[in-house]
């Protein structure tokens, strides 16, 4: 390449890199404005009423597929406590056995969502019997997971969860070779103890990659911790400190990793590349900044999983274990990310969030990560705005700054029960 | 005139100057590989590390350097030079090769683990790291990935005793004495030496670990 070259590149990537991290917003963002967040969240309780949730009214038809969509993600953002909401969902979780035509499973499955939302918070006989009623009737095994799931999740006993595993085995024999099954009855029927954490801080995925590590909690309500190690293998510090972000994974829908809009799976993803932002149309649901793009190992659309290997990863279920250390392979809640690529799960990304934290009902559930926002699957950081609209306070941009303007390597999504501190004292004792 | 003379001798001096420091690199690399051949270690070791210093990225000194170090049993800073090599060429495969051995018989296997499995996704056809994966896997009792790493290993390298005996006592360790007896009369058959009990001793040159030598003259026992 000759010096003309090299400059114009020069230029190019500099330019690139100012365009990819905005500096903090000095000017206020109309959409983050006290008064612009009260009127969106009048416009989601406006849609909560009696008359919306009348099934005669609007019968769960091809037609009124928009309408039912829209009321369920009000439903999930508000979370009423009326009886008359939980009996319209149980209602329409009584079609799981029918054959229905594909608008009209699209709402059953957003009703299954939002009522395992409700069950895990307060596990109402009248949901608990149209889950029990699917996972005997319904010909549709991801729903007969969801809802088996969903059970555990309401406090059902050892035995309940057994009988109704063996009712499932009988209704589906084949039901190892269905992923939502398999990953469902494996994770309830498996008690794996954690192979040890140093292992996989020492542990380099492929030489000369950058390893975001993020240690969560099993209760995902709880805020997660990400470490950096450096493509020479050093964790990030911060003024001689060992660099941390505490990120949120936790559904919003309190969906397993299993299920579309779950909470994020365990397991290695790829970094690669962001998603330029701000985009006022996305703004809500994204926040201002660009976002980290992040694939699971078998999804399409990632340019190389494996540096220097054109697409997705190669070698299945033993390809991805030899990524991990040995005392890893065999330990499947690490798997998790391998599973959720392999039946459809995408577009995983670290992001922040315009929405206001009061947006969401359920947040007022888990003070321990007040002011940040739950996600369907990404990993969320936070970003607060004050009442005219200006930004407060971001994590996006640091974690930006920290990954380069145009990342690659590997985010490693681990559950342990150690603290964030003792997860540090690991890594400094390394 | 005088400015030309000037301009013209002081381009000589940068071209000469450049030139020289470049042979002399590569005559410290040939030097050093000659003093290794005669196994006279300290000697490799400095020719190979003025190499370096002349041309620090130069791959086959940096590697040819790690590698001396490593023959020195001058373990950890074999590993702290072919690490350092990395970022120069990540995709390089002689050098996950050097560093896959010397994490290997520094006892480091999780290391060894992953600087191997890189070579082999770098290279399906490497025969080197299938190998040493498969005397690292049996070290961690981790029979299945040693069987099939050793099965690769063999594979690529038919006419070498060394994987064959790496899958016998893979084989051993799962418990699959027959698989293990079979597959070490093959090591047997391509070279009739490993027949010998005392022979066997020298497979420590080959990464196999005391452990690892043991049960392969436990085997060999079982088989005379």
């Amino acid at each position: 390449m000759n010096r003309r070259n090299s400059l114009f590149v020069l230029g190019l990537t500099l330019l690139l890199s100012s365009i990819s991290i905005p500096p903090a917003q000095p000017k206020p963002i109309p959409l983050a404005t006290t008064e612009a967040r009260i009127r969106q969240r009048q416009d989601q309780l406006r849609l909560i009423s009696p008359a919306a949730y009348d099934l005669t009214r609007y019968p769960i038809a091809d037609q009124n597929e928009r309408h039912w969509r829209q009321l369920l993600w009000a439903t999930a953002v508000i979370e009423p406590q009326d009886a008359y909401v939980r009996d319209a969902i149980a209602q329409i979780l009584t079609l799981t056995p029918q054959r229905l035509s594909p608008a009209q499973s699209r709402t059953v499955e957003m009703a299954l969502q939002i009522a395992t939302q409700l069950y895990s918070s307060n596990p109402t006989p009248n949901l608990q019997q149209q889950f029990i009623q699917t996972i005997a009737q319904s010909p549709n095994p991801r729903w007969v997971a969801m809802s088996l799931s969903a059970l555990s999740k309401g406090g059902a006993t050892t035995t309940q969860k057994q009988q109704w595993i063996n009712q499932i085995a009988r209704r589906f024999p084949k039901w190892s070779e269905n992923v939502s099954l398999y990953t469902t009855i494996k994770e309830l029927t498996t008690v794996a103890q954690t192979p040890p954490i140093r292992d996989l801080l020492r542990w380099t995925i492929v030489p000369n990659q950058q390893q975001l590590y993020v240690f969560c909690q099993p209760d995902r309500a709880q805020l997660c911790t990400a470490f950096l190690r450096d493509r020479t293998g050093r964790f990030v510090r911060n003024n001689g400190r060992l660099w941390s972000m505490p990120l949120l994974t936790r559904s919003l829908h309190n969906l397993s990793w299993n299920f579309s809009r779950g909470y994020t799976p365990q397991g290695i993803y790829r970094i690669e590349g962001t998603i330029p932002q701000p985009d006022t149309e996305y703004f809500r649901a994204y926040g201002f900044y660009p976002l980290v793009q992040l694939f699971a190992p078998l999804e399409p659309g990632v340019k190389e999983f494996i540096p220097g290997r054109r697409g997705t990863l190669t070698g299945k279920l033993d390809g991805y274990k030899a990524l991990l250390p040995p005392s890893w392979r065999e330990y499947f809640p690490i798997q998790a990310s391998y599973w959720a690529g392999l039946f459809g799960r995408s577009e995983f990304r670290i992001h922040g969030s315009g929405e206001d934290p009061n947006f969401f009902t359920n947040n007022q559930r888990y003070p321990q990560s007040e002011g940040w926002n739950p996600a369907i699957g990404c990993l969320s950081a936070l970003e607060l705005y004050d009442s005219t609209g200006r930004v407060q306070a971001a994590h996006m941009p640091d974690i930006l700054r920290r990954l380069g303007s145009r990342p690659t390597g590997y985010l490693i999504v681990v559950e342990s029960a150690n603290t964030p501190d003792a997860i540090a004292a690991q890594i400094n004792a390394l | 005139m005088r400015l030309f003379n000037v301009l013209f001798t002081l381009a000589l001096i940068v071209t000469t100057a450049k030139s020289t420091l470049a042979q002399s690199a590569a005559d410290y690399r040939q030097q050093g590989i000659q003093y290794r051949a005669q196994e006279q270690f300290p000697s490799a070791i400095d020719a190979f590390q003025k190499a370096v210093k002349l041309d620090e990225k130069n791959l086959s000194g940096r590697i040819g350097l790690g590698w001396t170090l490593h023959l020195a049993n001058r373990r950890e800073e074999a590993i702290d030079v072919l690490q350092n090599t990395i970022p120069y060429n990540p995709f390089n495969i002689e050098t996950f090769n050097a560093l896959g051995i010397a994490y290997l018989v520094n006892g480091d296997l999780i290391n060894a683990v992953a600087a191997h499995t890189w070579s082999t996704m770098l290279d399906r056809n490497n025969e080197i790291p299938f190998f040493n994966l498969s005397l690292a896997y049996e070290r961690l009792a981790m029979y299945d990935w040693a069987i099939e790493s050793g099965k690769r290993a063999a594979e690529l390298e038919p006419n070498n005793p060394h994987p064959w005996i790496a899958l016998a006592i893979a084989y051993q360790g799962q418990g699959d004495q027959v698989s293990a007896k079979q597959i070490f009369q093959q090591a047997i058959n391509v070279d009739s030496r490993y027949g010998d009990r005392d022979s066997l001793n020298y497979l420590s040159r080959a990464a196999f670990s005391p452990e690892q030598i043991k049960t392969a003259q436990q085997l060999l026992a079982t088989i005379q």
